[in-house]
């Protein structure tokens, strides 16, 4: 951003017409100059100022994509913004090879009686503790664990878990497991025997997604919006029933059926897509549906609603809601802390042939990766003198231990991190296939930085020691 | 009455001759004459499709225009190997059949000690017998037994290659042990065949061809060979058939005062079904 | 007649195993073998200046393959297109094809008791499809079509932009699967994947080297034999017969 502001290479006319807040960014990255980040990301200022020339030649025609799962060391919600700013001083929003805009398509709606209000209002501190973090967001986890934990704002006492494996994909383990242990009442819809179904005063065995009906994945973001609907494939097996049937069962049990006014998936579906101008044989036989598009700012109509759906409806280069809320409007640089002497960072990341910690036992999938291996950088594994495919334990900053996971030497990783897939070292014992293989990088992640502006659990913040396999420091 | 059966091969008077050609001695059992026919008609067609099966270049010995013609003949080679494998079968099958049923009556050690086991008169009639077909030698041959050494050395491989192409043979159809038994079993399965074969062409000549051996080709029909060449060619299978008819007869009319009977009158008795062991 | 090619862009290629599982699902395939899989080339370089880069392996319906003679019972064939298929009906698994590719692309079935291996889905491409793991690759890195039609995408790629055969001086025998990318994924290719000599399992060697020779001496000398004795029983005539 310096470059191409001090250089004068970002794209005027589009900021003049579409942004604002352009004068304070311009004061604002003056003090980040390619030198000042060169020590910082071991970057030469030379490569920096190369790729900032590379991208104005290329502009509005520069994708930025900020990546999956982008919560790292508690601010970034900043990290996010200033790659924004990146991409709205390249023009690229709502232009040719550049972020699509989202095309809104007419949803049905089903309509439900209103719900009861609640004076005491969530739990997980959405909306309230964190007040970006919308309550049409899908709500922190984290937060309800904490809440759980602390009765506050008001003590919990059951809960209902669905589509979450809350021992693997939460944080901080510990506190997951004594939150569960505080609990009255726990009960667990899950495809798989995981971990948690262990503590549940109830399993209910969900259908798989080739045994049942979703609702209508409906997806704006994409360059065509479309609709594509999942269809069972089989009857569920053994005592496994839909989703859906649950909830209405357990609804009508417990004397709310009007929130469920339809009568099966096929009305549920219809009722949904009826705007859409398609009907549900049409769309069962094809599985997807695409609609007209209106990804770039050219081709946007009234029906598109505002470009950017903000306050001022332009993109908001210093931003006054954060200023209102006494959070940085610009984004500021926060060193991360680096890893103690003899520690590496632990990051962690998926395979592509696995989704989560889901797929680990699935029989195909488990035979294309029956497990995780941790990877060092080749100098570090001869600094700790273990050998490539050797089996380590790894030990945190809080002690916590890790299952005997195999070591990948390999020059692809920086030599002060350790990286694992995540998913492995299921503890759930009907997980026959994935049970106690590989090792789990949640076991390991007891801490968290909580980004303040959204609320988000940081992850990135854990350090690991390499211990012999019979757990001894190496 | 001892003096009459000779101990050893004494020459015959032409008298002597002409009656004993006259005189037959029962020695195969129609079961064991079909059985031999059943599986002389397996070995040709499991010989006739087990070439043809075998192309690949580095292994086949048959020409090109007779895996062509084969394959012709079945319409596809994987018919010919249905085929192969349904005789195959087959003739397992009545083999185990034969082996339970006829268990007591050819499978226990002392026959098979008297038929395949190899005494010195045996390894000296290997010896002479040789000389005598490359003309080396006029030495009479040893006295044989109800089977001559030859027969029983091709008996003995016989017996030790059945099980083998068998065994060989199910573990290749069935992909029984896995990859690597399978492959040897296929080397194996060639081995033994082979080396059967080899064995069948002196079989198959001495028994068809050679002209000394013609009543035993015959007997392999009818089941019987005339006393005349049982004298000549198993001389002690000749006595021990002598020495048991000697035993029934002498149960049979225990009067002392019969007078004893010529050689000839003897072999009128033969003409009892049960005569011979077999 | 169509001549059929597989093309794999290297660059394109992500490593995502999907063409593995599509396979897996298509043709039944045991866990612990594929009829097609993707395997990582070596990481060279140092950090971060690195390179690495995916081998897809499957059977390369070599021009002129080892495996097809090394198949004793013949179930191993040449189709007219050129794709190298197995008759399941001729095979018994003895596993003189898994050893005779250089390509490892072979696996004996231990469910079924026979050879298994890529055929480009030919029961697909009858049917009008393509091969399950081009139709289900989700970055287009794989590519299946005819040579001989110059207008195809495979043809293009083959003679217009430089795919290549995975072949070295020791093993040319003109496989038909390509392989498109820069001359570093090459290079990492031929460094971990080049094709290795075909191998001839140790019954196959005995039976071609030792037992031929040793059946045929055995049956020729019995045989000889018969015949010295016939001529001479011919010459001597069957007087010492006295029947």
């Amino acid at each position: 951003m310096n470059v191409l502001i001090s250089e004068n290479l970002y794209d005027n006319e589009y900021i003049s017409q579409y942004a604002t807040g352009m004068k304070e960014l311009e004061e604002h990255v003056k003090q980040f100059p390619p030198e000042w980040a060169e020590p910082i990301t071991e970057i030469s200022a030379a490569q920096i100022r190369d790729t900032a020339h590379a991208m104005a030649e290329a502009k509005p025609a520069v994708a930025i994509h900020p990546g999956r799962h982008v919560t790292w060391y508690g601010d970034d919600t900043q990290r996010a913004r200033a790659m924004a700013i990146l991409t709205a001083l390249l023009g690229a929003y709502g232009r040719k090879g550049g972020m699509f805009l989202p095309t809104k398509v007419k949803q049905g709606r089903i309509p439900l009686p209103s719900f009861p209000e609640s004076e005491r209002g969530r739990a997980d501190g959405a909306g309230s503790k964190y007040p970006l973090a919308t309550e049409e967001s899908q709500g922190l986890t984290q937060g309800l664990v904490q809440a759980t934990l602390t009765a506050n704002p008001y003590p919990i006492k059951g809960w209902v878990v669905y589509g979450q494996s809350v021992l693997e994909s939460i944080p901080q383990r510990q506190n997951t497991l004594k939150a569960i242990e505080q609990l009255e009442f726990m009960a667990v819809v899950d495809v798989l025997p995981v971990e948690q179904v262990n503590y549940a005063d109830i399993v209910l065995p969900e259908a798989t997604y080739l045994e049942r009906y979703d609702p209508p994945h409906i997806v704006t973001t994409a360059k065509r919006p479309y609709v594509a609907v999942r269809q069972p494939a089989i009857e569920p097996l053994y005592e496994s029933k839909p989703g859906w049937w649950i909830a209405k069962q357990m609804a009508s049990r417990l004397g709310l059926s009007d929130y469920f006014p339809w009568k099966d998936p096929d009305d549920h579906l219809s009722r949904l897509i009826q705007p859409l101008g398609i009907n549900l044989a049409e769309l069962k036989s094809l599985g997807a549906v695409a609609f007209d598009g209106h990804p770039y700012i050219d081709d946007r109509t009234e029906a598109d609603g505002p470009v950017f759906p903000t306050q001022s409806g332009k993109i908001e280069l210093f931003s006054s809601v954060l200023k209102d809320l006494k959070f940085d409007p610009l984004p500021q640089f926060t060193a991360v802390e680096p890893p103690p002497q003899g520690y590496l960072r632990l990051i962690y990341g998926r395979a592509p042939m696995h989704s989560f910690s889901r797929s680990e036992n699935n029989s195909w999938l488990n035979d294309l990766m029956p497990e995780n291996q941790v990877w060092v950088h080749t100098q570090i594994a001869a600094k700790f003198g273990v050998q490539d495919g050797q089996r380590i334990i790894l030990e945190n900053q809080d002690g916590a231990k890790s299952l005997p996971i195999a070591v990948r030497a390999t020059e692809a990783i920086r030599s002060d991190c350790a990286y694992m897939v995540h998913g492995f070292g299921a503890q759930g014992q009907g997980l026959t296939k994935a049970y106690k293989k590989g090792a789990s990088d949640t076991q390991l992640i007891t801490r968290v930085a909580i980004d303040p502006i959204m609320g988000a659990t940081g992850m990135r913040v854990n350090f690991v020691r390499v211990l012999s396999a019979d757990g001894e420091r190496s | 009455m001892g003096t009459a059966i000779q101990t050893v091969p004494t020459p015959l008077t032409s008298d002597q001759a002409a009656a004993m050609a006259q005189q037959q001695i029962k020695k195969h059992h129609v079961a064991i004459v079909l059985l031999h026919w059943f599986n002389a008609t397996t070995w040709l067609l499991e010989l006739a499709t087990g070439a043809g099966l075998i192309v690949s270049p580095y292994y086949r010995f048959a020409p090109i225009w007779y895996l062509q013609m084969m394959e012709g003949i079945f319409g596809s080679r994987a018919n010919m190997l249905r085929f192969h494998i349904a005789v195959g079968l087959t003739w397992i099958t009545v083999f185990l059949v034969y082996a339970i049923f006829g268990f007591r009556n050819y499978l226990h050690t002392e026959v098979l000690q008297h038929e395949i086991g190899l005494d010195a008169d045996d390894l000296r009639w290997l010896k002479i017998r040789t000389l005598l077909l490359l003309g080396r030698t006029d030495e009479p041959l040893p006295p044989q037994g109800v089977y001559n050494a030859g027969q029983k050395l091709f008996a003995l491989l016989v017996y030790s290659a059945i099980p083998v192409i068998m065994l060989t043979g199910l573990t290749m159809t069935f992909h029984w042990f896995g990859t690597v038994i399978v492959a040897w079993a296929m080397v194996l399965h060639y081995f033994a065949v082979g080396l059967v074969v080899s064995g069948l062409m002196i079989h198959v000549y001495m028994g068809a061809v050679f002209p000394e051996e013609k009543p035993a080709f015959y007997s392999m029909i009818t089941g019987v060979v005339n006393e005349l060449y049982a004298y000549h060619h198993h001389f002690k299978w000749w006595r021990e058939v002598k020495v048991q008819e000697q035993r029934w007869r002498d149960e049979l009319t225990p009067k002392p005062e019969v007078e004893e009977p010529s050689p000839a009158e003897k072999a009128d008795l033969n003409s009892e079904p049960d005569g011979a062991p077999r | 007649m169509p001549r059929f090619a597989m093309v794999i862009d290297q660059e394109r290629c992500v490593g995502c195993q999907s063409c593995t599982v599509a396979c897996k699902s298509e043709w039944d395939v045991p866990n612990g073998f594929a009829r097609t899989r993707v395997r990582q080339t070596g990481v060279v370089g140092s950090f971060p200046k690195l390179t690495t880069s995916f081998y897809v392996s499957q059977c390369n319906h070599c021009d002129r393959p080892t495996c097809v003679p090394a198949c004793p019972t013949g179930a191993t064939y040449q189709d007219k297109t050129g794709i190298v298929r197995v008759n399941r009906d001729l095979c018994i698994g003895c596993g003189a094809c898994v050893a005779a590719c250089p390509y490892g692309a072979r696996y004996v079935n231990a469910k079924i008791g026979k050879v298994d291996k890529c055929d480009f889905c030919a029961s697909r491409l009858e049917n009008g499809l393509q091969p399950a793991c081009v139709a289900t690759c989700p970055a287009h890195a794989k590519v299946f079509g005819n040579l001989e039609d110059s207008s195809s995408e495979a043809f293009q790629l083959v003679y217009r932009q430089g795919a290549h055969r995975v072949e070295t001086t020791q093993v040319a025998i003109g496989p038909n699967v390509y392989y498109a990318g820069k001359p570093e994924h090459t290079e990492l290719l031929m460094a971990g994947f080049a094709p290795q000599l075909p191998r001839t399992i140790a019954p196959g060697k005995i039976w071609s080297s030792l037992l031929n020779k040793f059946v045929f001496l055995a049956v020729g000398a019995t045989f000889l034999g018969q015949a010295v004795a016939f001529f001479r029983q011919l010459s001597v005539g069957e007087k010492q017969f006295e029947d």
